[in-house]
């Protein structure tokens, strides 16, 4: 068990953020800093369920080994990179802790990753960035309910689909059609495609290169995805909040970063579900569940369209 | 800002057919109401209320239907006088207690207490196209739930200010600058404001409106964010909260004019039957359903 702060190490971040980084938060050189805002709210859950462990899925470069660790939780991860499992171990090592709790696997496949298995079940699990881009997202949310004790939770981030109602760009296109008017009548959907192409920017924005595209989840529909993989307790947490369309971003500068942050963590309960481009979800593995995956309790964001207590399952 | 009295008192002498099932493919109007009715009374067949009482109950052909259908006591009141005077007709029509329709105003404090005094407290009461109309959405909902016992249910219609999201018309634009970008700085909103203006049909939809400045866009007819309105409810003692929705739009209102008519109703009234999450952005307003705490 890490002991907390401080950790024993000499990376500058072993205290979780420095100053420095702090005051970076607003630095238009840098990325936007969204995770940093996930982070938050993840840690202020991990403290009320008193977590002593964490695995994160795609670990990455290891940035949120100090974040984590310097809270005082175990961390352990896995990534399909083997260079970036090599810096992980180096950011691990850089804070004092056991580098070899980091290994290579493929969340995808279970038998990839026995080591990580030995250290299991864990507390709480964290993936980020990981869901948008796999192909079988109930077997890898089996995969992960897998690696946490019953009780236990997983945090997994996820793109915000309906965040597109807003960018008026292609995604607004994708999204209505191919999820808001998916099942409309083929000249409705001929039409509405007609008017969108002229009032959209289509050519926003640039796709990648590679040809990947990830995939976005609508914050009313994964409840059920993660009921199905046997998960309950679902909350859905909004965050990377977005000022104004993305399109302004390079005209209001400074600005829109300002403006941006300042809206991280709004009260309102119900903006974030638009204005945010992204969103964790929480979800519990049942307590006393011997692992079969069962059915779950009924879920509050599920209910939202279907109609229920739209407050019992986000958090903005 | 017109009056919403003499609004309905000039809509009383047709307002019963927009519940009438001959004219669903008939009306000039797609009748949103007629789905919204049939809703409602499935919502009070699965609460097993025994007695409903409707604030705005208009001419009265909801208490009436209802009463026909599920055979439960109902009682009411309405703001306009000729919708009362043609809701007791009705009523007694159908062998109801015409007495059982209050003229009053739900913003009347003291007429809505001595209104419940006469009637009692109800299983169910609902308010159907009136929160619109009222100033005080706190005040509105804690007047309901004086008309209902602890674990009655309450059926609160609204028009749902999500619709406009997709609506790419001036709605779209007030949305989301005076809603969701509410808390955002000036600077911003002016340039999405600007963004917005190219990209909307900003003229659209026209205002309905009345030679006699009544109309339904002269009066006060507010939307309302579902959930926003679901922490008023909420605050006021409810629980077990949820929505369903009608009045739905296969497109853009504004496109509905490139297709036939009739194939345009049928794609409407296809979708009522939708329970989806599509329901808070495809319909024009929506229905919440709560429990009185007790």
């Amino acid at each position: 068990m890490t002991k907390g702060f401080p950790v024993t190490g000499t990376s500058t971040t072993s205290d979780g953020m420095t100053r420095a980084e702090w005051e970076g938060l607003s630095d238009q050189a840098t990325g936007y800093p969204a995770n940093h805002f996930a982070f938050q709210q993840v840690l202020n859950v991990l403290a009320e369920e008193q977590a002593r462990t964490l695995v994160e899925i795609g670990i990455g470069q290891g940035s949120a080994i100090p974040i984590f660790a310097g809270a005082g939780l175990e961390m352990s991860g896995l990534d399909i990179d083997d260079a970036l499992v090599a810096k992980s171990r180096q950011a691990m090592a850089d804070c004092g802790l056991n580098p070899d709790t980091v290994v290579w696997g493929d969340i995808r496949d279970g038998l990839t990753y026995p080591s990580l298995r030995r250290l299991a079940p864990f507390d709480s699990l964290l993936a980020m960035g990981v869901l948008p881009h796999v192909q079988h997202e109930l077997s890898v949310l089996a995969n992960m309910r897998a690696l946490v004790r019953p009780g236990g939770l997983v945090f997994v981030e996820c793109r915000n689909s309906l965040f597109s109602l807003i960018t008026f760009n292609r995604y607004t296109h994708e999204f209505f059609m191919d999820e808001l008017f998916a099942d409309a009548p083929a000249d409705a959907r001929k039409a509405i495609d007609a008017y969108l192409q002229s009032r959209l920017a289509m050519d926003r924005p640039p796709k990648r290169r590679d040809g990947h595209e990830s995939t976005f989840h609508n914050p009313f529909e994964v409840p059920r995805m993660f009921r199905q993989a046997g998960l309950v307790d679902v909350v859905i947490r909004p965050f990377h909040y977005h000022a104004a369309m993305p399109v302004l971003e390079a005209e209001l500068g400074q600005s829109f970063r300002d403006g941006s942050l300042a809206m991280e963590n709004e009260p309102s309960g119900w903006r974030g579900l638009f204005l945010c481009s992204a969103f964790i979800v929480q979800a519990r593995r049942p307590l006393g569940d011997a692992g079969s995956g069962g059915a779950g309790s009924p879920l509050g964001a599920d209910i939202v369209a279907m109609g229920a207590n739209p407050k019992e399952s986000r958090h903005g | 800002m017109g009056d919403v009295r003499a609004h309905y008192d000039g809509s009383a002498s047709s307002y019963h057919e927009q519940y009438d099932a001959d004219r669903v493919w008939t009306n000039a109007e797609y009748p949103a109401n007629f789905f919204r009715l049939r809703r409602v009374i499935d919502l009070l067949r699965q609460a097993q209320a025994v007695s409903v009482y409707e604030l705005g109950a208009g001419e009265a052909t909801p208490l009436v239907r209802i009463h026909e259908v599920l055979g439960i006591g109902v009682a009411g009141n309405d703001i306009s006088p000729e919708m009362v005077r043609l809701g007791r007709e009705n009523l007694a029509a159908h062998g109801l207690d015409p007495q059982a329709l209050s003229l009053l105003d739900v913003e009347d404090a003291a007429a809505v207490a001595a209104e419940i005094d006469l009637r009692g407290l109800s299983d169910a009461v609902m308010a159907l196209g009136v929160i619109p109309h009222v100033r005080d959405d706190v005040h509105f909902v804690r007047a309901m739930s004086a008309f209902l016992r602890p674990g009655g249910t309450l059926l609160l219609q609204f028009r749902n200010s999500l619709f406009s999201m997709f609506t790419f018309n001036r709605l779209t634009k007030e949305f989301i600058l005076d809603e969701l970008m509410a808390p955002v700085p000036q600077p911003f909103r002016d340039a999405v404001a600007w963004d917005l203006d190219a990209r909307l049909a900003v003229d659209k939809p026209p205002l309905r409106q009345r030679p006699d400045g009544n109309g339904y866009d002269e009066i006060l007819s507010r939307f309302h964010n579902p959930f926003e309105l679901a922490d008023v409810v909420r605050d006021q003692g409810f629980e077990d909260i949820s929505f369903s929705w009608y009045n739905y739009h296969p497109t853009y209102p504004m496109l509905s004019g490139q297709f036939d008519p009739h194939d345009y109703r049928a794609a409407q009234i296809a979708l009522e039957d939708d329970a989806s999450w599509r329901g808070m952005f495809l319909c024009s307003a929506g229905l919440i359903r709560a429990r009185k705490r007790g």
